[in-house]
């Protein structure tokens, strides 16, 4: 590999001040996308600031009707805890479906949504549970998070520190992945709040989005809904060599019965 | 000043104090410095999982990881598993199920057959699922989830 120069910063302060001073330097979380990014060149920082030392981005707290969950926290941690799986089942079961179990114990939530990859599972869990990022400077909303494909709201040097999401005790997500990568060539979470059901889906389009049409129906509404009818008129589906965007329109439709039916 | 970084990793059971350049590889460190050659590299792209290794205890592909991430930590690779002459539990399974024809990806599978049996799995589905990661391409994959589950049974 290139040569490149590795920080192990204790505090938040330090981190962010030595990515202030560097050319071109990145957080290091899990490394679960970087290292592979950097190893083909495909990324190239003068500088890592390997955050693994920060304690205040660990942890899984319940606090208010809200799950906060660390930066750090890995997918198995999500995927094995006991506070999650109380409160956002849908939650655990995304974390335990991502990539492999190798992946799942390095791989971090804070990782994961700061890479943005339009076919991570996390974006449609954080938007259909209208969670909030917590970075050092302030509070994004999911929905304004996700920018574009590897692209978010963040600036330069800004760190997500946590992301809180509302307790939803009827959650679920539905996959259809690529065999080799697990990536999603489409994944949809769906949350219900007690009266109304909120539906993302990732993995189909430049970023994950919220599932408009059908949003803000009631149970019995969308258990009579005909999904043929759904016209995705503002949705530029993704095509490449695991999906055509007519397939991944067809699977989203043919998917959202059976995501319906496991929410309740 | 030098860009080599000291680091003091403890390797099956022994603190090894080195100083390491942050590019290099967990697996390369473990291959080439340490002479530790049972950790393979097969696609060094973080699909096949014949570089496996544990890190404080879990499954973890040693390509995919900077050396100078393992510092203060505790690395356990396939030559802390048995011997040849006093081989293991999940070795013996590999042994009695046929678990192995070339043996290049065998080091892989046997440290994820250990975490399998940490996280308590039982079931033919749940090992198959688990395997998700670890690749042999002589096809073996049904005497090795045979192995494992023989190994899984024992006490």
């Amino acid at each position: 590999m290139y040569k490149f120069k590795y920080h192990k910063p204790t505090s938040l302060e330090e981190g962010i001040n030595l990515f202030k001073e560097k050319e071109f330097p990145k957080y290091l979380s899990g490394g679960m996308t970087l290292i592979p990014s950097m190893k083909q060149l495909l990324s190239s920082p003068t500088d890592l600031i390997d955050i693994q030392d920060i304690k205040e981005l660990k942890g899984i707290y319940e606090s208010e009707n809200k799950i906060i969950i660390g930066a750090l926290t890995t997918h198995n941690e999500v995927a094995h805890s006991s506070i999650i799986k109380k409160n956002i089942k849908g939650l655990s079961y995304l974390a335990s479906k991502i990539a492999d179990n190798a992946v799942r114990n390095s791989g971090t939530i804070g990782g994961s949504i700061c890479n943005a990859d339009p076919a991570a599972d996390y974006p449609a869990a954080l938007l259909s549970l209208h969670a909030t990022i917590n970075t050092n400077i302030r509070e994004i909303l999911a929905k304004d998070f996700f920018i574009d494909m590897f692209e978010t709201k963040l600036e330069d040097s800004e760190i997500v520190k946590s992301v809180t999401f509302p307790i939803k005790k009827k959650s679920f997500y539905l996959k259809f992945s690529s065999q080799a990568s697990k990536y999603a060539i489409v994944g949809m979470f769906g949350s219900f709040d007690g009266d109304r059901v909120s539906v993302s889906i990732t993995g189909a389009a430049n970023k994950a989005f919220s599932l408009e049409e059908i949003n803000n129906q009631s149970p019995n509404q969308l258990k009579v809904y005909d999904f043929d009818k759904l016209e995705f008129n503002e949705i530029s589906f993704n095509s490449d060599i695991h999906a055509s965007a007519e397939y991944r329109s067809s699977l989203i439709k043919n998917m959202l019965p059976n995501l319906i039916n496991n929410i309740f | 000043m030098s860009d080599k970084i000291p680091v003091v990793i403890n390797i099956n059971n022994k603190d090894v104090t080195l100083n390491i350049e942050s590019r290099l590889l967990l697996v390369d460190l473990l291959r080439n410095n340490l002479e530790l050659k049972g950790t393979h590299i097969g696609c060094d792209t973080s699909q096949c999982g014949s570089c496996m290794v544990m890190i404080d205890g879990k499954c973890i592909k040693s390509c995919s990881i900077l050396a100078v991430q393992c510092n203060k930590k505790s690395i356990k690779t396939i030559e802390s598993i048995g011997k040849e002459n006093n081989l293991s539990n999940v070795q013996k399974a590999f042994n009695e199920n046929h678990g192995l024809q070339c043996g290049f990806c065998t080091p892989g599978f046997i440290m994820t057959a250990i975490e399998c049996k940490k996280n308590n799995l039982s079931t033919e589905e749940e090992v198959r699922e688990f395997l998700d990661g670890n690749f042999c391409r002589c096809t073996g994959y049904q005497n090795i989830v045979k192995s494992i589950i023989s190994f899984l049974k024992m006490p």
